[in-house]
């Protein structure tokens, strides 16, 4: 037998059987490197889809949404959703200055997630209003949140009548924890559910 | 007996709204009411003030057991039974600081020490988890990383060898076979 004549296929085999040994070593060396940093935030509706989003309240009626974080930071996160409520001339989240709410929060969930996790939370929640009809204005009283109480006493939304409804948003503004300060910053991302509330 | 008695308990009114009108009872009831008052008030201003500190220490004790675990990750520790504590916690502190804002300092207390509770042992687990990560890590390094790149040395070697006798031996071949054929 020549083993000259299988010179070409010795080489091959060896460049093979090296690569499939020397294969762990090399996952550490061609590893892509994470170039892209964020957080994504959403809601989903009661069937953990993006539709079927509760638009029209009556008061006192369970409502079902879905809300979720996701960390691609490259590392473990603190966060804050604030969640706070509004009618159509009080502050909002300002996308272009990225800027948040000067509301108060009417609650304040803390969550840690890991890098590339998901967190999600079931949220049920109901308004409890009155209607003015002399004034036209819907007077709250409450906002049931997870069967957490929140005091809505002064919140108030009245007609609008370009839009005909009567105006009502659930905004979740998500503020991260900024171990070099030592506090929350607004991580310049939220989603809202905006409502007509019907007297 | 019936007529003495409605003029007794009048005479009685009468008497007690003398007394209130009277300049001199109210020169020194009012103070008394005021010192009263003064007394009950820091009670409940101290319960506030302990409900507040008591969220604020559950709060910062959330924040040391966060960067825990944040150390935990990136030795390379899966993390995730420490962030389902985390959040446990995380979610009884909201309800303190919910009870809080609504003035009920009892629950608030009560809530933010059962959050405080949750975290226990939490920084040690936390150590544990980075101590087994790093091990696992120098483990991966020497056996996968080192051992991988010298076994892929030791088979290009052999490859090698094996190269070089094939070409000893077909070099034999050949010259035996181009040997004269003697005459």
């Amino acid at each position: 037998m020549n083993l000259r004549n299988y010179e070409v296929l010795i080489v091959v085999i060896t460049a093979i059987a090296a690569l499939i040994v020397a294969s762990p070593a090399l996952q550490r060396l061609l590893v892509y490197p994470q170039t892209e940093y964020f957080t994504e935030l959403w809601l989903l509706g009661p069937n953990h889809m993006a539709e079927d989003m509760p638009y029209n309240i009556t008061k006192n009626v369970n409502y079902k949404i879905f809300l979720g974080v996701a960390n691609q930071l490259g590392e473990c996160a603190y966060y804050e959703v604030q969640a706070k409520f509004r009618n159509q001339n009080q502050s909002a989240p300002d996308t272009f200055n990225h800027t948040a709410s000067s509301l108060a929060p009417l609650y304040t969930i803390n969550t840690v997630v890991a890098d590339k996790e998901t967190w999600e939370l079931p949220i049920t929640f109901s308004f409890d209003y009155s209607y003015d009809s002399y004034s036209s204005q819907i007077n709250f009283n409450s906002l049931t949140f997870n069967n957490a109480v929140l005091n809505l006493n002064g919140y108030s939304t009245s007609w609008d009548s370009g839009k005909n409804m009567f105006y009502g948003d659930l905004v979740f503004e998500l503020w991260i924890y900024n171990g070099t300060i030592g506090s929350f910053q607004y991580h310049q991302r939220y989603v809202d559910l905006k409502f007509n509330m019907l007297p | 007996m019936h007529v003495i008695i409605p003029r007794l308990f009048m005479s009685l009114s009468f008497t007690m709204c003398e007394l209130v009108l009277n300049k001199k009872f109210i020169k020194y009831a009012v103070p008394v009411v005021i010192l009263i008052l003064m007394a009950a008030l820091p009670s409940v201003l101290v319960v506030a003030q302990d409900s507040s500190s008591v969220v604020s220490s559950a709060r910062q004790q959330l924040i040391s057991c966060y960067d825990a675990a944040k150390t935990a990750e990136a030795a390379g520790a899966n993390i995730s039974s420490l962030t389902s504590v985390l959040n446990e916690a995380g979610s009884l502190l909201s309800q303190s600081e919910l009870a809080y804002s609504k003035g009920d300092f009892s629950t608030a207390q009560s809530l933010a020490t059962q959050s405080s509770q949750r975290l226990g042992g939490f920084i040690s687990m936390a150590g544990s988890l980075r101590d087994s990560a790093i091990q696992q890590s120098n483990y991966d390094f020497w056996i996968n990383t080192v051992g991988s790149s010298v076994g892929a040395l030791v088979v290009v070697l052999i490859g090698l060898q094996i190269w070089r006798v094939s070409n000893k031996r077909g070099t034999r071949v050949e010259v035996l076979n181009d040997e004269p054929a003697e005459l």
